[in-house]
């Protein structure tokens, strides 16, 4: 093993975290299980959020009457103010970064942030201010100590995911509902997305016939619908615009009904090609971008194993991350090295709770939207990934000026931030993360001040260094 | 609720914008004319060509659209007999009116399998399907016409329709201090042996200390846009990443915003770009239109036929130029889309060829490896 290991699995040793006498042991035993909260500060749950969003929906409705440009626009900022839009999405941020910085379990908190960008939700429209974080804490986080099955259904049947894949507009042709209004058929979305990036892949050779029957068992599943709340409401499975009968999905047959939607689910889980197509992702994302036979057959056998056990799954993909450690490099995500960098060097990146707290009459101020806003600039907002399938794995698709530059700014930024600059500081960090030959080549290129310390031009040059950015 | 968006802005509130293009032509070439500028507007999801330009001409049209037309067909701007615009395209309706604005309708890429991903990579490759081709019709564009790729294009990834230049750089103002030429060349140096982060190192260390400042919401970032366009020896081409335009349900909220949000970022445009509206080019990119018949969702499902918008001082005149396929039944695709009597591709190819100065027919064979119809004359002013 490499010392590159911590921030391949984690995100590095800070001067205060120990050193583990068996990295491997300390790496697995974080995965056993969910690991309760670190932060200590408010939290807002999905309900509360569905909430704000029906809130200003209404105010946004009534704006959109509003002929004047000028006056509709401050309609909805009194709206927007009202309801936290800017204010939630970074608390939630906030969350998150507290529990990979912060927490004890920053490997269980690697994978969390894997498995919310594979159930990935994009921005549309009120989801990043208000459901996608809870949604990531309550749905995805919770799940990641039972199996496969239950993490895939429990975020199909989401409200996050339902809005954010058009579930809602999906009725069974032969539903009453359809009967009853000529209009009302399948939408294929969500369905489609469950099986082509949320399980099998199209690997697994299914047919559009199969896509469509996939949208027969998911029909009806949707937030409830009321005419006081429109779709503000809790998902429920709804009868009334579900296909009825049986539906064939790859040979399976499902009986009909509000049971279907689990079976199929557990089917998917328990295909051959959803177990490679997860296994090699995670591969791609711990280990190297190009995973090998080799490093992805641990993995599919731990699945099958332990029947889709993620802490199994876990454990598995850490073992193989431990033996390329080295071996095998990654380009850094720029979210991941934000994370890396506030860790090992303890800045002051996150927020007190004290100071996250909402008033609805100002928009967040700077410290609280900080990490969002540098999350934003640097191009890889958690609840913006540009596209259903979340944010890639592959080195070109970062690989840009525009990040890069950022990336320096940011760097030579955290010392304004309280990192501490004494060569003495420095070198332990190193030490504890790198390679000798690595903290050679790096201490070549970084110089420090006669006096000892390093200036913050050479932080930016030290954590943008080919030994920090690929690990 | 929420818009049936598939993609999403990577940066900023709204839009993403990508800016790019140095002409590589000797200072005595370049001073043969004025510089003229292409911004091309990426409306993600697929505009409802019907909804922005409606066809108040044909009988049909109202029968289809009864409640979503309906709402807001009172406050429609009539531009001719049969065609309107939507009431929040208000801004686009002035330049309209001032010769500066028009129409492309019944229009799409050869693309006709209604899919966002696939359509978005047709839209963007310019290629006849999917995944064929790895780079866009603009990078290919700027490569046959000697316009580099070499100051600015913004972010993650760059956007498909952009790549096929050498270099790749990105744009987007930022605020912060910029390491110093020293710091940048120690890592050019430890990047010695990785091509793109020592490209993409060297690129940084080029580019003038006054492009690095700035606001990024959308306002400003168009606002910033037109500045650098206007400059004379900055680059020439911008892309606008648009999204939320898959207005499946709640069409007549969605598209009020979509279509406003266009509409703001002409105003703007036209004002920080000054004189050199002049010489600017703005033509709307979108994957597909939209079913002719409004669905269940007060929305409308993917189609093909849409429509393109365009704007600026090189547009020939207020027109809508098309080919009319008809609303009846038996004249749809599939009996139920918008046909297509008008290939995107040559209003594109015909947009990079007027503001590259570069033949029509020389820029269609190294773009498009085809023959396109040449609507230089009819769109634009040469």
């Amino acid at each position: 093993m490499e010392k590159c290991f911590y921030r391949k699995v984690g995100y590095g040793l800070s001067i205060t975290d120990k050193v583990p006498p068996d990295p491997l042991q300390w790496a697995q035993s974080q995965v056993a299980s969910v690991p309760t909260l670190h932060w200590t500060g408010k939290t807002y749950s999905t309900k509360d959020g569905i909430e704000f969003a029906r809130k200003l929906r209404k105010v946004q409705d009534k704006a959109d009457k509003t002929k004047d440009r000028k006056k509709r626009e401050a309609i909805e900022k009194k709206g927007k103010l009202e309801n936290g839009r800017w204010f939630h999405g970074a608390n939630e941020i906030t969350i998150r970064h507290n529990e990979a910085i912060n927490g004890d379990n920053p490997v269980f908190e690697r994978f969390s942030q894997f498995w919310c960008n594979h159930f990935s939700i994009v921005d549309k429209s009120m989801l990043p201010w208000f459901v996608t974080g809870p949604y990531h804490r309550e749905v995805i986080r919770p799940a990641l100590g039972g199996n496969f099955n239950d993490l895939l259904y429990d975020a199909t049947i989401s409200w996050a995911m339902i809005e954010n894949l058009d579930n809602d507009e999906n009725s069974g042709p032969n539903s009453k509902k359809a009967h009853e209004n000529y209009k009302a058929g399948i939408n294929e979305n969500h369905a489609r997305e469950l099986m082509e990036l949320h399980s099998i892949s199209p690997n697994a050779g299914y047919t559009q016939e199969d896509v469509i029957q996939a949208a027969y068992i998911m029909s009806g599943w949707r937030h409830k619908w009321t005419e006081g709340r429109k779709k503000f409401n809790p998902v429920k499975f709804e009868g009334y615009s579900h296909q009825p009968g049986k539906k064939t999905v790859m040979g399976k047959t499902y009986e009909g009904g509000k049971k279907e939607l689990r079976a199929f689910t557990n089917d998917l889980s328990n295909h051959a090609a959803c177990k490679k197509f997860i296994a090699t992702k995670l591969c791609r994302h711990f280990v190297t971008e190009n995973p090998t036979d080799e490093m992805i057959q641990p993995i599919i056998t731990a699945w099958t194993k332990s029947n889709g056990s993620l802490p199994f799954i876990h454990k598995a993909v850490i073992k193989v991350t431990y033996e390329y450690s080295g071996k095998e490099k990654k380009f850094s995500q720029v979210e991941t090295w934000m994370e890396q960098l506030a860790r090992m060097y303890k800045f002051r990146w996150i927020p007190q709770p004290k100071q996250m707290i909402w008033n609805p009459k100002y928009k967040s101020f700077g410290l609280q939207r900080r990490i969002l806003k540098w999350l934003e600039k640097t191009g890889q907002h958690p609840y913006k990934p540009r596209d259903v399938n979340g944010w890639s794995d592959f080195k070109t698709d970062w690989i840009s000026g525009e990040q890069l530059i950022r990336r320096l700014i940011f760097a030579k930024q955290v010392q304004s931030w309280g990192m501490k600059n004494q060569k003495e500081f420095h070198l332990q960090i190193l030490e504890k993360n790198f390679e000798q030959k690595n903290i050679d080549t790096i201490l070549a290129r970084v110089g420090f001040y006669g006096d000892g310390k390093l200036g913050s031009e050479n932080f930016a040059l030290l954590a943008n260094s080919p030994e920090v950015l690929y690990v | 609720m929420f818009n049936c968006t598939r993609r999403n802005f990577l940066i900023g509130g709204a839009a993403n914008v990508f800016l790019t293009g140095l002409n590589l032509s000797t200072p005595v070439e370049a001073s043969i004319g004025p510089k003229k500028n292409l911004i091309v507007v990426m409306l993600r999801g697929g505009l409802d060509g019907l909804s922005a330009v409606p066809a108040i001409g044909d009988k049909k049209f109202k029968k289809y659209r009864k409640n979503l037309y309906g709402e807001y067909s009172k406050d429609v701007f009539k531009i001719s007999a049969d065609f309107g615009l939507h009431p929040r395209l208000e801004y686009f309706n002035t330049l309209y009116g001032r010769n500066e604005a028009a129409i492309v309708h019944a229009t799409n890429t050869p693309y006709v399998d209604r899919s966002h991903f696939d359509g978005q990579d047709v839209m963007m490759s310019g290629a006849t399907r999917p995944y064929a081709v790895k780079t866009g019709w603009l990078g290919r564009g700027m490569v046959a016409a000697n316009i580099m790729d070499v100051g600015l294009t913004l972010s993650l990834p760059i956007p498909l329709l952009l790549r096929g230049a050498k270099q790749k750089d990105n744009y987007f103002p930022a605020e912060g201090i910029i390491p110093k030429d020293a710091t940048l060349e120690k890592l050019i140096s430890a990047y010695r042996n990785d091509d793109d982060m020592k490209m993409v190192m060297e690129n940084i260390r080029r580019r003038p200390v006054s492009q690095f400042y700035g606001e990024n919401d959308t306002r400003n970032l168009a606002k910033h846009t037109g500045r650098i366009l206007k400059d004379e020896l900055g680059p020439n081409v911008a892309v606008f990443d648009m999204d939320g335009f898959d207005t499946h349900a709640g069409q007549l909220y969605n598209n009020n915003k979509n279509l406003e949000q266009f509409d703001n970022l002409l105003i703007i445009l036209e004002g920080s770009l000054g004189d050199a509206w002049k010489n600017t080019l703005i033509v709307t990119l979108t994957e597909f239109g939209r079913t002719v018949k409004q669905n269940g969702g007060q929305g409308t499902d993917h189609g093909i036929g849409t429509a393109i918008l365009m704007a600026g001082g090189l547009i020939k005149k207020g027109q809508v130029y098309t080919d009319w396929p008809g609303l009846k039944k038996k004249q749809l695709y599939e009996g139920r889309d918008l046909a297509v009597t008008t290939d995107a591709r040559a209003v594109y190819n015909s947009a990079m060829s007027t503001v590259f100065d570069y033949d029509v027919k020389k820029m269609a064979n190294s773009v498009y490896e085809t023959q396109l119809p040449d609507l230089t004359n009819t769109l634009f002013s040469v």
